[in-house]
Parts: structure tokens; sequence; C-alpha cells
């Protein structure tokens, strides 16, 4: 037995096969498969309390989830979640990035503590700052009290949007560090000279900002976009430590949960979760095309 | 670099100040409030501890099961970012170097796994585990863990091979090393850096979730350390300061983790090591 994987692993066209096969069978029952089982729960009624009613609907859950009030509230509150977190995630990492590339005194000490957010639990994250917006005592409340702007402690995560905006910012505050350390890579590999001969030029920084800088980083602006836009559509951690499955911060994905593992609809829930990705892909596309759409231009 | 002035080079630490403060503050509050009693939480928010006790860790532990949460954790991070790395860099190093039918069409195949999230086709993930029994155990996290991380790992790595000269393995070859032996002795080396931001990454992310154990687990003493904080909200709510104490426990090992590797990290991602 051991002679004979020796002998397999020796050979190249054996060692090919040893790690080929197997992780091709692997991807297609975890990634593939899945994505045929999704579809094919998707046009069931399934119930998993219900299991023995399961039988073929055709496309009646994706004609309910649409019809379903509670599905175009999930929708506006993904939309508005994606839009304020790509927006504010790509612009402030972008600053940074242009700053932390800079040469300044402390600039390794400043990287490295940049980026932790990333590194810790999103769980630890959500619950960091339900304590700091808590509003009976928490953090910003004290702060904000004794700097005398507010009068009275404010319940932050109260009202619907304000907490819809607070699960964003404290996406936000997780996910940026991750962006700006991509970015700052592609400022990286831009050659110095290119900004020496722009200066020699007369050109300002905002200018050299605009007309050599944007461009070149252009590809990893657009793989940064697609990234933190898969990544803020399907947050779940943030949202489930800070305020649970308040329907103020029911996002598709979280109704998703709620739909399949609350309330055991597998059916429903697998046509949600269809309507997510195909949504999720048609952006990704569309984004992709019309980048390439500019650069032949 | 927008070589700046010496104006534009003040704002620059001014705001560099407040990204750093906003960044450290929640951490800061989160360990000094693991030292606190529950009435000086409240009462005293930005104080220092008063009496600084290690009472909170010690109640969290026990009440949490932590101990027992650490060991699954380490225990599934690490099998998972071992098993990923391991098979990822023979997976791509074989797309890589050999030549062979579809070729590219199996690394297409490999990526596009990456393109349905795997939070989405978690119901028949789910289902598929169940009918293998892998509900409730560590091994079925295990291997959720090594296929997710496949794809990301494989594009990182092949990126990297691709860059590797060829020299080095032709030369062993002709010396007569086996196709093993030049993968293990000779490549595998060569794409330390590479290696390592996988491992990283990969570990990271698995420490993290709480997605994947929420579903999978359901029994106390399989938790993870997401799913052991997680216990002191709804069941004993309200106790913040045992909270805050596990939260600094759950981050401890990625913060000394970090502090290990993170300018290996950094320079990783910056200089190349992602294109």
């Amino acid at each position: 037995m051991r002679n004979k994987l020796e002998k397999i692993i020796n050979s190249e066209k054996g060692l090919a096969y040893l790690i080929l096969v197997p992780v091709t069978v692997l991807i297609f029952f975890m990634a593939y498969l899945p994505v045929i089982q999704s579809f094919r729960f998707s046009l069931m009624y399934y119930n998993t309390r219900l299991p023995w009613k399961t039988h073929f609907v055709g496309l009646h859950n994706y004609f309910r989830i649409l019809s379903e009030p509670a599905f175009l509230s999930a929708f506006e509150r993904s939309a508005y979640f994606v839009i304020i977190a790509v927006g504010l995630i790509l612009s402030i990492a972008m600053g940074f990035a242009l700053l932390l590339n800079e040469r300044f005194k402390g600039r390794s000490v400043i990287r490295t503590l940049v980026i932790l957010p990333w590194a810790i639990p999103p769980v630890v994250n959500g619950f960091m700052w339900k304590w700091l917006l808590n509003g009976d005592y928490g953090f910003l409340n004290g702060l904000l009290y004794q700097l005398g702007f507010i009068s009275t402690y404010h319940p932050w995560l109260m009202h619907p949007l304000a907490a819809l905006n607070w699960a964003i910012l404290t996406f936000v505050w997780r996910f940026t560090p991750f962006v700006t350390i991509l970015l700052l890579g592609a400022l990286q590999s831009i050659p110095e000279e290119v900004y020496d001969s722009a200066k020699v030029d007369g050109a300002n920084a905002r200018t050299r900002f605009w007309y050599i800088t944007l461009p070149l980083i252009r590809p990893m602006l657009a793989i940064a976009l697609i990234v933190i836009m898969i990544y803020s559509f399907t947050v779940f951690d943030e949202i489930y430590t800070l305020t649970g499955l308040d329907p103020a911060t029911k996002t598709l994905m979280m109704y998703d949960y709620e739909l399949a593992f609350e309330r055991g609809q597998f059916g429903l829930g697998s046509a949600l979760a269809y309507m997510i990705a195909i949504f999720m892909f048609l952006m990704a596309y569309f984004y992709i095309k019309s980048i390439y759409k500019e650069v032949e231009l | 670099m927008l070589k700046l002035c010496k104006r534009e080079k003040i704002i620059v630490y001014i705001l560099l100040v407040i990204y750093s403060s906003i960044i450290l503050i929640p951490f800061f509050m989160t360990i000094m409030n693991s030292f606190k009693s529950m009435r000086e939480i409240f009462l005293l928010p930005f104080s220092l501890p008063s009496h600084p006790s290690f009472r909170n860790f010690i109640d969290a532990w026990h009440q949490a099961n932590m101990g027992n949460a650490y060991l699954n954790s380490a225990l599934i991070a690490f099998t998972s970012v071992i098993g990923t790395t391991f098979i990822s860099s023979l997976f791509a190093y074989a797309i890589s170097r050999y030549r062979f039918p579809f070729r590219r069409q199996l690394y297409m195949y490999s990526m596009l796994g990456l393109a349905f999230p795997a939070r989405l086709a978690i119901i028949p993930v789910f289902l598929m585990m169940k009918s293998l029994g892998l509900i409730d155990t560590r091994l079925g996290l295990i291997i959720i863990y090594i296929s997710v991380g496949i794809p990301f790992s494989v594009f990182l790595l092949k990126n990297f091979i691709d860059g590797v000269p060829l020299e080095i393995e032709e030369a062993a070859r002709i010396d007569g090393a086996s196709a093993w032996m030049i993968f293990w002795r000779i490549v595998l080396p060569l794409i330390r850096p590479a290696l390592a931001i996988v491992a990283i990454v990969r570990f990271v992310g698995v420490w993290n979730d709480f997605f994947f154990p929420l579903i999978f687990i359901n029994t106390r003493s399989k938790a993870t350390i997401t799913l052991a904080v997680s216990i002191f909200f709804g069941e004993y709510s309200n106790t913040w300061n045992l909270l805050f104490a596990s939260l600094t426990l759950a981050i401890i090992p990625i913060l000394i983790l970090f502090l290990i590797f993170s300018k290996q990290f950094i320079s990783g991602m910056t200089k190349g090591a992602i294109k």
C-alpha cells in the first residue's frame, strides 16, 4: 500500500491524477452541486417542519417572495447597505491608502495597526459596537454627553434607519482596513518616476492623483469594488449580534436566514438565495463589462 | 507617492491620528471593560478600572466553557488551514506546471466555485452534511472550511507559481528527482511567502467565522470561540462584564498571531503576492 502510493506520487502523471481528480470532485460536491440543488429546492414547497408535504410547485416560490412586502423592504435595506458601504469604504480606504503610501515616521506601526479590525471576529465587532451604541450607558452617549453635544442619552439603535446606518458603520469599520491594504498594494506598484516627471511638468498633487494614480489603480479599484459588494451583500455576523433579527436591519441575507433556519422554509429560502446570487452576479458582470469598455476606448 | 509639502504633511498626520484612534478606541474600551465590574462599566465608562481583577475572565471562562471552545476553534482552524494550504498548493502546482487537456477549463472550473457565495448555498450543504451524519461535528465544519478556502488559495498560489522560474525544477528533474520530491522539496519552499498569505487569510477567516458554527453546531461542548462568546447574550443577558472578558479572550490569539505575522502579511499583500 505504502509502496503503491509512493510509486504514484513519484511520477508526474500519478501526482497530477492524485490531486486533480479528488479536488475536482470536492469542488463539484461543495460548490456546483449545492447551486444545482438550491435551484431544485427553490422550485419545491419544502418546509422542514412539514417534510411529508414536500412537492413541486414550479416558480411559485419566486412569485410569492417577489410579492411579499417583507422582501421589498429587505431588498431596499440591502441596496442601501451596499451602496453606502461601497461608497464609504472605497473613499476612506482610498484616502488612507494614499496617506500610508507617503513616507513618514512610524509608518510601519500604523500599517500594522490599521489592519487590526479586519482580523478580529465580526461577532466581537458586533458586540463591541452594541455596547458603544447602547442607549442607557453606552460609550457614545457618555462621550457626547460629557462634551455637551446631547443633554439626554439617546437610544441609537432604536430608530430603524439609525440602526441600519450603525450596522453599516460597524461593517465599514471592520472592512475598510482590508480594502486599504489592497489599494496600498496597487499604489506601491506605481513607479515613482511617473510622479517625479509629472511634478517637473508642474502638475499639483490633485492633478497627479486624478491623471496618474487613479487610472493606474483602476483594475484594483474594480476588484475592491466587487469584493466589497459581495461581502456587504452577505453581512450576517455583525447584524446578528448588533440588532439580531430586528426588522429594522433585516437585509436580504438576514431575511433569508430567518426564512430558512428560523421558519424552516427551505423552498422559499432557496428561491431567495438564488435571487440574491443572480442579482450579485449581474452587478459584478455589468460592472466588469463597463470597465473593459472604458479601457478599450 | 504624491510628494506633499510641509503643510499637507501636517494634515496627513492629523488624519492618521484620527483614523488610528477610531480603530483603537473600541479595542481599548473592550479590554478595559473586561477588568471592570458591571457597576463600573455602567457608571464610569471612561475611567480605568479602579480595582482591576481577573474575576471576569475566570467567570467567563467557566460559564462559557471557553477552554473547550479554544480547543475546538484551534483544532478546526489548524486542520482546515493545513488542509486548504496543502491541497491548494498541489492543485495550483499541477495546473501551473503540468500540461494536460482541459487545463484552462479546469482552472476556470475551480475559480467559478467562488462565484456562488457559500453562505447562499447553505441549505443544500446543510442537507448534504445531514445525510452524511456530519451535522453537529467538528469534521463537518473542517470539510466546509477546506472547500470554501480552495478557490481563493488556488488563485493566489497559481499566480505565484507562474512567476517562479522553471530552471531549478528542470535541473532537479535532470538529477533524477521524482515528481513528489520536486514539489515537496523545491516548489513548496520557493512559494513560502504565498503560502504564508494563504494560511493567514484562511486562519483569520475560519477562526472568526460565526455563520457556519451557528447553523451546524448544536452541542455546547463542540462550540467554537465565536459561538461561546455569543452565549453571554440571551441566556445570561446583560452580563456585559463577562461578555467583555470573553471578547478579550476571543481576540487574544488573533492579536498574537497578528503581531507576529503582520509585517510579513502586509508586505506579502502589497508586494506582489496578490496580483
